[in-house]
């Protein structure tokens, strides 16, 4: 009865032990999304005052996120707008200028200049020559049936 | 009948004539504000600022469509105008425009301005080779000599993007001509003369 007890009392004690022991060294898999999200703002921190510093966080973001296997969104247009001066209304990003550069690179047509208003203008007097011509002979009509 | 078809026709007709009329005047007054706007440096700043935010952040800022970005001036057809930024239908009503995405003038590259040939570039066919333009674009202040003047077809290709500095003006061709144009009047300009102030003194 003593033996049994003892051995009872062992193994109480040693089998928790033991998988505590497998436990301890168990780290949870974490995961890629969150490790390049960690990557990217431990960077920026160190990056902040430094221009050059700041151009390479673009690649490195695109990287981190390529090896955690995360489309990286287009961070351009965000730099741009991060850095123009928000007092100035008059200034946009040039992202959405793109195509039109590379447009002209390759060879873009001449703007159209050809504005519709002289026609407009003289079809315009036109008609309303006409119109006033068709009432006066209307009215010239009427005056000579009356007389 | 004759007088309902008469009068119809009256109605038509002032009603296409008050429509490009206040166009015009659309036009005229978007033009005074331009002008209003320039003279206030606001267009200079803009273009300082976005010149400045590309030289030390390797990034290009354009300003909006709209916003005065250069001045020009073509002594021999008298013609002194403000640019706005786009070649859109509102832009051209009131100035000459500039070609989002390509250069300013005076800057490296090949910057486009566009106008209307029943308007500001209605003798831009009087221009010769040798003749000069002076423009002026935030902290830039540039003399330039028409190198080249040629007409080409509405699809042509015609606007390359250029290494060194170059101003090129497009308008439709003929000039004296209603209704869509087939054609189109590229004069190419090279600098002649180029003085720069600074970005401070200019913002």
């Amino acid at each position: 009865m003593p033996t049994r007890r003892l051995i009872v009392l062992s193994l109480i004690v040693s089998l928790p032990a033991a998988a505590a022991a497998q436990f301890t060294t168990f780290i949870p898999p974490q995961t890629k999304v969150m490790d390049s999200a960690k990557a990217v703002v431990a960077a920026q921190k160190t990056a902040q005052a430094d221009t050059s510093i700041n151009t390479r966080l673009t690649n490195l973001k695109t990287w981190v996120d390529s090896a955690a296997g995360v489309v990286a969104p287009s961070t351009q247009g965000q730099d741009s707008l991060s850095t123009a001066n928000p007092d100035s209304a008059a200034v946009r990003s040039s992202a959405t200028n793109t195509s039109d550069t590379a447009a002209l690179r390759n060879g873009a047509r001449a703007p159209e200049t050809a504005s519709d208003l002289p026609l407009l203008a003289l079809v315009g007097v036109v008609t309303l020559g006409l119109g006033a011509l068709l009432l006066g002979a209307g009215g010239n009509r009427r005056m000579r049936t009356d007389a | 009948m004759r007088k309902r078809i008469g009068l119809l026709l009256y109605v038509v007709g002032g009603l296409l004539l008050s429509f490009a009329v206040g166009r015009y005047g659309v036009g005229v007054a978007r033009a005074d504000e331009a002008r209003e706007a320039w003279d206030a440096a606001e267009g200079k700043a803009a273009v300082a600022l976005a010149r400045s935010a590309a030289l030390h952040h390797g990034m290009r800022e354009t300003p909006v469509d709209g916003a005065p970005v250069a001045r020009i001036v073509i002594p021999k057809i008298d013609l002194d105008e403000i640019v706005l930024e786009g070649v859109d239908g509102d832009e051209l009503n009131a100035e000459p425009g500039h070609l989002s995405g390509s250069a300013y003038p005076g800057e490296s590259g090949n910057a486009v301005i566009s106008a209307h040939r029943d308007r500001h570039f209605n003798h831009l066919d009087a221009l010769d080779v040798g003749d000069t333009i002076v423009t002026e674009s935030g902290t830039h202040h540039d003399s330039w000599v028409v190198v080249s003047k040629r007409v080409v077809g509405k699809n042509d290709r015609a606007l390359f993007s250029t290494p060194d500095a170059t101003l090129t003006l497009t308008t439709c061709w003929p000039i004296r001509y209603l209704g869509p144009a087939p054609e189109r009047l590229i004069v190419t300009a090279k600098p002649l003369r180029r003085k720069q102030t600074s970005v401070a003194s200019a913002s």
